[in-house]
């Protein structure tokens, strides 16, 4: 009886309309992605895996809450505003991510695999410690070396 | 404008949205590397930017989304400059 009579005691405003629907749906994918990215940062090995985490979930749920509040706004010019912000996010999201991992390359921190898995004993494994004791100058120049025979 | 269940909604997605950030702040307090900490800051950094979104179409504030725009740029900004720098320096800070 009371879930028969619920529908009647909403308020017109609170009327769950296609729009609102759409809306939930929306924000729902946008914290879902952004909760594997999340995940990600914290059960991912080193900071590689850790940027591609950042740089792809992390941009769909943005694009998602992005998509969430376009439908909302009334006007042609916030709606612009938004896609604009989108292709923003869009663009400059997984560049940063992939400028400041080809620093952390640079600098030589070592892709972190397999081996690595039982002396690091972690998520927080260090990514630094190579298998075979190689410092950054090493790693440099073993770079340099195959760019050369290529 | 914008109804009460609507506003709701987005505000209910930009709090968990603030939520998961401050999970990620946890990954810039750990490390164990500057990258790492970088990472993490410019994605709390994209996150604030989705939530100035929602809070522009929930509140009908249509100025937030200027201040949305302007974090995105100095987000990338940010990543960029600390990017450079550290090959620059030679190091990882």
């Amino acid at each position: 009886m009371a879930l028969a009579a619920a529908p009647a005691m909403v308020p017109a405003q609170l009327a769950w309309t296609p729009t609102a629907i759409v809306v939930a749906a929306l924000v729902a994918a946008s914290a879902f992605f952004s909760f594997v990215a999340v995940v990600g940062f914290y059960r991912l090995p080193d900071v590689y895996a850790r940027a591609h985490a950042a740089s792809k979930s992390e941009t769909l749920g943005a694009l998602f809450g992005l998509a969430a509040a376009g439908v909302v706004v009334g006007t042609t010019g916030e709606l612009f505003k938004l896609v604009l912000l989108a292709l923003l996010v869009l663009v400059t999201g997984p560049t940063a991510a992939h400028a400041i991992v080809r620093s952390a390359y640079d600098a030589g921190t070592e892709p972190w695999t397999h081996d690595d898995e039982d002396e690091a004993g972690g998520t927080d494994g260090d990514a630094t410690v190579a298998t075979d004791g190689g410092q950054s100058a090493d790693h440099a120049s073993s770079v340099d070396d195959a760019e050369v025979s290529r | 404008m914008t109804s009460p269940l609507l506003a709701g909604v987005l505000l209910a997605g930009a709090t968990a949205l603030v939520a998961l950030a401050a999970l990620v702040l946890g990954r810039v307090v750990r490390g164990p590397t500057t990258p790492d900490r970088v990472v993490a800051v410019n994605v709390v950094g994209t996150t604030a930017v989705v939530v100035i979104a929602l809070l522009s179409a929930a509140l009908d504030e249509p100025g937030f989304l200027e201040v949305a725009i302007v974090y995105g740029l100095l987000n990338f900004l940010l990543s960029i400059g600390l990017a450079k720098f550290t090959i620059e320096r030679g190091g990882v800070l």
